[in-house]
């Protein structure tokens, strides 16, 4: 075992945590300039084929800079989606990705379902293609995208439907979440679709499975904002002086941020423990990544918030950006899955 | 980047498990998974088994009896033994006197002890803490007076973990009264049965005795008792204390509680425990095991050496998450048992009073109590978290 990173890690994170400092645009085209967007492609689209390590790395990264989270979404989640279940397809799409020329954005939950991933938004044959009927809730970049990948319910089974956010029958309401970042919701009353908008069939499994990277992301995400607030938090007792002396000098301070190490350092390791098991079988990957989806977001509020708790009223101002990470905690632990699910999925895939 | 047990350390599991299965007596497993402190007598016995196949002293050097072992093969090994119920081995013996011999001590002491060490004939125990010496150790007030050929030991241990049993004492006491505090510290060894050393038991909360007072009054010891040179006795005292960095994670004994737990919980919801509150206990048990996973891989990571600053810190994060683990685990299994866990039970007070109770109950609340006291020794919890700002954030 061996927990060194290779020296194309290093370079990865290195070039990264530059990029994301500096000043200067950082949107998505800068992201497909630098072949993020096409890290989790696979070689033979073109892609760089990253692998899930890789991509943690680089989400680990994001999370420290806040930078917008819909990566997770938009550069794992919809190419592992369009990469498992698209035909015909699947190489032009990949390639509109990379490039940064084509924006998707998995549209898979459905209002007052939870994480249910068995579609009730339904597609009707109709004149050589489809009508599609139903809702779908927290698309990020729902504003942004140019194609939502959605899911429905088809002939008994599960269909994958690229559907354009702006054509008939698609309803779009945008708005903020907590943290700032943009979702939206969609409806569709019998949206028509053309057959070619059938990428091809899914199943509630190869949407969970498409989603255990993209869940890995979130969390190695959360990890880098949770890391980087506890070091926000050392440096600002430094230099906040009270009773005549360093705050960092109390060592009641000292042993707050000590437990905030003791929580972190679990999610570090339990993350290296989901990355290990995607070179394994499916049941343990599974089981690894809600085992490191319940450690994260299990601890990641209490972290986020004795950081702000510790920069005093300074902490608690929107401005301030150590409490960004708390809202940032409260969006990412709802997006494929909460606590309770995953807790839940751990329990049902138990040996 | 490599995340994965190698083929090699798959198969060294299974070795392992092998062996166990095959050579850990029945008896013996099932007094140790009751959670009763298990007596010299017993643990002698399991690591004779042990050193028959060479297995007793996994932290040593090969030359001296080792077995070779990488860390994560030690690590393996630890886990299987907790697992399989196996009784914890001397570790004062086998992890910290051993090592420090190998390390420190003159070829008359390797000679002389190491080999008894391995066949269970010569057993120690730790003579650090005082009454007035605890978190601050280099405060210790025992002195050891060069007189002759000779060392005079005069002092005040306590806390000292099977003083009762021993045949050694491994003594820190002051050689250097001028010095610095922690540069006038040696460590000698001292024969338990010399007429000047005196052991009183001292009884702790989970309802056993294995700690002890010991005066040390005019104990005449041969200079040669006293490990490397005069006044290193602190880089010593450091080097044993970090030799085994990850057992205060507990991972063998976590293991153990998660394996059996939701067994138990099957049992008592069979015998009455209503079907919501099982339910609530087994969420309770999935959270715990997700978190044992975690350490787990906090273990595999401080072995592995994983570079950065970090690495004393994560040793540090470690022991304080090791011992709240078994304090959930442990306060879980009371909470299956309900009232079954009221009565007081020796270890060998025969069947459980209450009609009805279950055979499982004997043993827990002693564990439960004796966890408590895994967020004192070793370094206590506020020690660790000390020494976690000092290495991540000062
Ligand atoms: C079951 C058991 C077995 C033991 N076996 C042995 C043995 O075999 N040999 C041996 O030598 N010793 C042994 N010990 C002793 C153990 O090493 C000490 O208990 C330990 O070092 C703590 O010292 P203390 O008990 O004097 O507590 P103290 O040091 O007096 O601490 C009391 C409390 O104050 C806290 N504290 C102390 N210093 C600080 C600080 N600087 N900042 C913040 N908080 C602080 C501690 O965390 C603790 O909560 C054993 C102890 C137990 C409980």
């Amino acid at each position: 075992m061996d927990f060194t990173l290779s020296s194309e890690q290093a370079m990865l994170r290195d070039g990264a945590r530059r990029f994301l400092e500096s000043a200067g645009d950082k949107g998505w085209a800068r992201y497909a300039e630098l072949g993020w967007l096409a890290a989790a492609v696979p070689e033979d689209a073109g892609g760089l084929g990253a692998d899930v390590a890789d991509m943690a790395l680089l989400a680990e990264e994001m999370g420290r800079a806040l930078a917008p989270p819909s990566f997770a979404d938009g550069a794992v989640l919809a190419v592992r989606l369009v990469d498992r279940i698209a035909g015909a397809t699947r190489r032009a799409l990949l390639s509109g990705v990379m490039e940064g020329a084509r924006r998707l954005a998995p549209a898979l939950y459905e209002p007052r379902r939870r994480y249910a991933l068995s579609p009730e938004t339904r597609a009707d044959r109709s004149g050589g293609g489809y009508a599609l009927s139903g809702a779908k809730v927290l698309v990020a970049d729902g504003e942004a995208t140019d194609g939502l990948l959605v899911s429905a319910a088809l002939d008994g089974g599960i269909g994958l439907f690229l559907v354009d956010p702006a054509g008939p029958g698609v309803e779009r309401r945008a708005y903020d979440a907590v943290d700032g970042s943009r979702f939206a919701d969609f409806a569709f009353h019998g949206a028509p679709l053309d057959p070619a908008g059938l990428l091809g069939a899914a199943s509630p499994e190869i949407l969970e499975d498409a989603l255990d990277e993209a869940r890995l992301c979130v969390c190695a995400d959360m990890l880098g904002g949770l890391e980087r607030a506890m070091e926000m938090t050392a440096d600002y007792l430094k230099t906040r002086t009270q009773f005549g002396q360093p705050l960092a000098g109390f060592q009641a301070l000292q042993h707050a941020l000590a437990d905030m190490f003791v929580e972190a350092d679990a999610v570090r390791s339990s993350v290296f423990r989901a990355l290990s098991a995607f070179g394994g079988d499916d049941r343990s990957r599974r089981r690894a990544v809600s085992s490191c989806w319940v450690e994260t977001f299990g601890a990641a509020k209490q972290l986020a918030g004795m950081a702000v708790h510790l920069h005093g009223a300074i902490g608690f101002t929107e401005e301030y950006r150590v409490g960004q990470y708390l809202r940032r905690a409260m969006v990412a632990e709802r997006r494929f899955g909460d606590v309770e699910h995953h807790l839940d999925r751990y329990r049902t895939l138990a040996g | 980047m490599n995340l994965a047990f190698s083929a090699e350390e798959k198969a060294f599991a299974e070795e392992v498990r092998g062996f166990i299965a095959d050579n850990l007596p029945a008896p013996m497993a099932a007094r140790e998974a009751m959670g009763f402190h298990a007596e010299r007598a017993r643990v002698a016995e399991w690591q004779r088994i042990l050193n028959r196949r060479g297995w007793a002293a996994p932290s040593w050097p090969v030359e001296h009896g080792g077995t070779g072992w990488t860390p994560v093969q030690r690590y393996i090994f630890e886990r299987e033994c907790g697992l399989a119920n196996a009784p914890e081995v001397n570790l004062i013996s086998l992890s910290m006197v051993g090592p420090v011999l190998c390390r420190f001590g003159s070829p008359a002491l390797r000679e002389r002890f190491l080999e008894p060490i391995l066949r269970s004939d010569a057993w120690f125990c730790q003579g650090f803490s005082e009454p007035e010496a605890g978190s601050d150790l280099a405060s210790l007030r025992t002195r050891a007076v060069r007189d002759g050929n000779d060392y005079v030991v005069d002092g005040h241990k306590i806390w000292t973990t099977d003083g009762h049993v021993a045949d050694f004492m491994i003594c820190l006491a002051r050689t250097d009264p001028e010095a610095r505090p922690q540069a006038g510290l040696s460590m000698i060894i001292l024969p338990m049965d010399d007429r000047g050393v005196t052991v009183r038991p001292i009884r702790t909360l989970d309802g056993d005795h294995h700690i002890n007072e010991v005066f040390l009054d005019g104990v005449r010891v041969p200079a040669g008792n006293l490990i490397g040179e005069p006044n290193t006795g602190w880089t010593q005292a450091k080097y044993l204390l970090a030799h085994e960095r990850t057992h205060n994670a507990y991972m063998g004994m976590l293991c153990r509680y998660v394996a059996r737990i939701p067994g138990l919980v099957d049992a008592e919801e069979a015998a009455g425990l209503p079907a919501g509150q099982a339910e609530a206990l087994r969420r309770r048990h999935a959270r715990l095991a997700i978190d044992v996973e975690a350490l787990e891989w906090s273990v595999l990571r401080v072995l592995a050496a994983e570079p950065g600053a970090r690495a004393a810190a994560s040793a540090s994060a470690l022991s304080v998450r090791g011992a709240r683990c078994l304090l959930r685990a442990a306060d879980l299994e009371l909470a299956v048992l309900g009232p079954q866990a009221v009565p007081r039970f020796g270890p060998d007070d025969g069947p459980p009073l209450p009609a009805g109770a279950t055979a499982a109950a004997p043993g827990r609340t002693t564990q439960y109590l004796y966890w408590w006291a895994a967020t004192i020794f070793g370094g206590s919890d506020e020690i660790q978290r000390g020494i976690i700002w000092n290495a991540v954030f000062r």
